[in-house]
C-alpha cells in the first residue's frame, strides 16, 4: 500500500497533535497507526526531489528519495513502530507525544534534500528528544536533560555555522558529498560528530540513555545517533579521518563497559562501540564498506533496541538496572531472558544472528584496502563486544547470584515488541539477502563462507573461555557501585567552578556596573528619586550581561550573512 | 548448591570445553582462506580471542583505578 503526495514526517506530526488530545485506548490506536500510515506515505514518495518549497532566495527540499534515504526511512519507521508498541502500557503523555515529534524529525532529516532543511529537522530532533529525556520523571532526568540539550544545541550551532560558511564560499546547499578542504565543512563534520558520539563529545550518550525512562531510552537509542550516521554516510564517505575516529570509538568504550555497573550504561558504551564500526566503514568509503556501515546501522537499531528493551523490562518490573542489584531473574522472567539472549547473540555476531552478516562487511572492507592494523583493532573490539554485551548483560541481569527480587514477566506489549525485534534479528541473520537487496550499492559479499563461520566461532568460544577463566580466578573486576569519570568531568566540574565564579566575583562586578548604569546615571540625569525605585533584582543584573552577549552574537551573525 | 545443579553445571562446562577443543582442531582440518600471513598461524582466532579478553580485562582494572570515584561524586 502506498499513499502519494503526503510527507511521512507530517503524518507523525499530525499523529503527535492527535495523541495530545486523546487518551486511553484511542491514543494507543493513534500511536500505532501513525508509523503504519506514515510508512505508506514513505512508499508513495517519488524517486528524486519532491516537496520543494521556495522561501525568499532559499529552496527547501523536504524529500529526496534514493537508496540511502529509503533504507534509513524504512529503518526509522520500523524503530518507531517497535518503540511505540513497547511503550503502549505507559500513560506518559509528554513522552509519547514528544517521541512522535522526535520520530518525525529523524525521518525528516534523512529525507532532507538540502542543508537548510536538514538543519530545521536537526533542531527539532534536539528539542523533541530533550522532552523525551525530561519525561523520564526520574530524580535526575531534569539535570541530565539540560546537559543533553546543551550538547544537541552546540551540534545545531556548529551545523548552522558550517552551512553559513559553506554557502558564503559560493557552494550550492544541496545535500551531497563534502570535501574537508571547503570552508565550513569542518563545522558540519563536528555537528554530525557530536550527534554520532565521536570521542571527547560522546559523554552525552552515556549520561542520558541510562537516565531516561525504560520506554524513553528505546526511542532515544534509535534515532539521534543513526541520523548522524546517515548524515556522515551522505556527506563524508571516503573521508580518511573518519577511520581513525571510528576505530577509537570501537576500542575505548569496551574498557568502560567492563567496569560500569549500570547495565543500561554498559549498553550506552556499547552503542558508541557499534557506531564506531559504522564510522570506520564510512571512512573507508568503498562500496563494500558503505554497504557494511549502512547494514550495520540497520541491524544495530534492532539488536540494541532489543537489548535496551530487555533491560527496560527488567527496570520496569524490578525498578533496578544495576549489576549489583540484579541477578537470578531467569526463573521469573524466562521470556525476557530468552529475548535478551537473542539480542546478545545478535550484537556478538554469532552466526545466523544479524551482526554476523553486517559487521563482517566493514571488516572485510578494511582488509581489502590493506588496513591490517585497523582490522586487528576491529577484531579486538569484536571480542570486547562479546564480553560486555554478549555475556555481561544477560549474565548479571538474569543469572549470576539470585538476589531474590520480586519479579514477573513485563506487560504483553513489551514482550511483543521484543519478540518482533528478536524475530527480525534472526530473520536478517538467516536471510541476509533481504537486507542486502536494499543497500545503496550492489552486494557481492558472501557472509556464510566456511572460513568466516569457523573463525567467528573460534573467536567467540575462546573469548568466552577467557571470561569464564578470569571470573573463576577472580581477576575479572567485580561489579561495584561507583561513578566512573568520563571526559564530561571537565565541563561538569568546570561548569560548577564557573557558576561559583559567576555568583562571586562576576556578580559583584556586574552588580556594581549595573548599579552605576541603571541607578546612578539615570539618577544623575533625572535628579534624585526616592530609594528603591530603580532597584533591580540580582537575577536581572546577572541576566543583563548575558542578553547583551546574545545581541552581540546576533549582530555578528547578521553582519556575516549580509557582509 | 544441590547435587542436581552441580551436575548440570559440570555437564555444561564439559560441553563448552569439548566445543572449544573441536573448534581448535577444526583449524587443522579445514583449509582456511587467508588474507594475511598471521592468520595462517594454527589457532590464530582462538589465541586472539582468548588473549584479547585477558588484555581487555587487565587494562580495564587499571582504568577502574584511575576513573572510579564514590557513587555520588557529582552530588546527585
Amino acid at each position: 500500500m502506498a499513499i502519494e503526495g503526503f510527507h511521512p514526517s507530517f503524518v507523525f506530526l499530525i499523529g503527535a497533535v492527535v495523541a495530545t488530545f486523546t487518551r486511553g485506548t484511542l491514543r494507543s490506536v493513534v500511536m500505532v497507526a501513525t508509523p503504519i500510515i506514515s510508512f505508506a506515505c514513505l512508499r508513495g514518495l517519488p524517486l528524486g526531489d519532491s516537496f520543494v518549497v521556495e522561501i525568499a532566495q532559499w529552496t527547501l527540499t523536504f524529500s529526496h528519495r534514493d537508496e540511502l534515504s529509503w533504507i534509513f526511512g524504512l529503518l526509522f519507521h520500523l524503530a518507531a513502530l517497535l518503540a511505540v508498541i513497547y511503550s503502549l502500557h505507559t500513560r506518559n503523555r509528554m513522552e509519547q507525544v514528544s517521541a512522535l515529534v522526535y520520530a518525525a524529525s529523524a525521518i525528516g532529516a534523512v529525507l532532507a534534500g538540502d542543508f537548510l532543511t536538514l538543519f530545521i529537522w536537526w533542531e527539532m530532533l534536539a528539542l523533541s528528544s530533550t522532552f523525551v529525556v525530561f519525561a523520564g520523571h526520574q530524580r535526575r532526568s531534569m539535570a541530565t536533560g539540560l546537559r543533553y540539550f546543551a550538547f544537541q544545541i552546540v551540534s545545531g550551532l556548529c551545523l548552522l555555522t558550517g552551512i553559513l560558511l559553506y554557502s558564503n564560499s559560493g557552494m550550492s546547499l544541496e545535500l551531497g558529498r563534502l570535501d574537508l578542504a571547503t570552508p565550513g565543512t569542518m563545522w558540519i563534520l563536528l555537528a554530525f560528530g557530536i550527534k554520532a558520539g565521536f570521542p571527547l563529545v560522546h559523554s552525552w550518550i552515556v549520561d542520558t540513555y541510562p537516565a531516561a525512562s525504560a520506554t524513553g531510552t528505546v526511542f532515544l537509542c534509535a534515532f539521534t545517533t543513526k541520523t548522524a550516521v546517515y548524515a556522515l554516510a551522505r556527506c563524508f564517505p571516503g573521508t580518511e579521518e573518519l577511520i581513525t575516529i571510528g576505530v577509537v570509538m570501537t576500542c575505548f568504550p569496551i574498557f568502560y563497559a567492563i567496569i560500569e555497573n549500570d547495565l543500561r550504561k554498559v549498553l550506552s558504551y556499547s552503542m558508541i562501540n557499534q557506531i564506531g564500526f559504522m564510522v570506520v566503514g564510512i571512512g573507508i568509503g568503498t562500496e563494500l564498506a558503505i554497504n557494511g556501515a549502512v547494514a550495520h546501522a540497520f541491524n544495530e537499531v534492532l539488536f540494541k533496541g532489543l537489548l535496551f528493551m530487555s533491560m527496560g523490562a527488567v527496570l520496569h518490573v524490578t525498578g533496578k538496572s544495576r549489576g549489583t542489584d540484579l541477578g537470578g531473574l531467569w526463573k521469573k522472567m524466562p521470556w525476557t531472558t530468552g529475548l535478551c539472549i537473542v539480542g546478545a547473540a545478535s550484537i556478538s555476531a554469532v552466526p545466523l544472528f544479524s551482526s554476523f552478516v553486517s559487521k563482517s562487511m566493514v571488516m572485510a572492507a578494511a582488509m581489502e584496502q590493506g588496513h591490517t592494523w585497523l582490522w586487528l583493532l576491529l577484531l579486538f573490539a569484536s571480542a570486547g563486544v562479546l564480553e560486555h554485551a554478549g555475556i555481561k548483560i544477560p549474565y548479571f541481569a538474569f543469572f549470576a547470584r539470585d538476589r531474590g527480587l520480586e519479579a514477573s514477566e513485563p506487560p504483553r506489549n513489551m514482550l511483543l515488541a521484543m519478540s518482533l525485534a528478536a524475530l527480525l534479528c534472526i530473520l536478517i541473520g538467516c536471510r541476509p539477502d533481504l537486507l542486502y537487496s536494499m543497500l545503496p550499492y550492489e552486494v557481492s559479499f558472501e557472509p556464510f563462507t566456511t572460513t568466516h563461520v569457523l573463525t567467528q566461532i573460534q573467536l567467540l568460544l575462546f573469548a568466552s573461555m577467557a571470561v569464564v577463566v578470569l571470573m573463576k580466578t577472580g581477576i575479572y573486576p567485580p561489579e561495584l557501585v561507583k561513578e566512573n569519570l568520563d571526559v564530561d568531568v571537565i565541563p561538569r566540574l568546570g561548569g560548577r567552578a564557573l557558576l561559583r565564579w559567576l555568583r562571586g566575583t562576576f556578580a559583584r562586578v556586574t552588580t556594581r556596573l549595573s548599579v552605576m548604569v541603571l541607578d546612578r546615571i539615570p539618577a544623575a540625569i533625572a535628579g534624585p528619586r526616592g530609594p528603591g525605585q530603580l532597584q533591580m533584582s540580582l537575577q536581572w543584573r546577572l541576566v543583563l550581561p548575558g542578553l547583551l552577549l546574545v545581541v552581540a552574537l546576533l549582530a555578528f551573525l547578521i553582519a556575516n550573512l549580509y557582509g | 548448591m544441590n547435587d542436581f545443579k552441580l551436575r548440570r553445571l559440570k555437564t555444561g562446562t564439559l560441553l563448552f570445553a569439548i566445543g572449544c577443543v573441536v573448534a581448535l582442531l577444526l583449524d587443522a582440518a579445514i583449509d582456511r582462506h587467508l588474507d594475511t600471513e598471521m592468520e595462517g598461524i594454527f589457532g590464530f582466532y582462538c589465541l586472539f580471542g582468548f588473549f584479547a579478553i585477558v588484555v581487555l580485562v587487565i587494562l580495564s582494572r587499571v582504568l577502574r583505578r584511575i576513573v572510579a570515584r564514590e557513587e555520588h561524586f557529582y552530588g546527585d
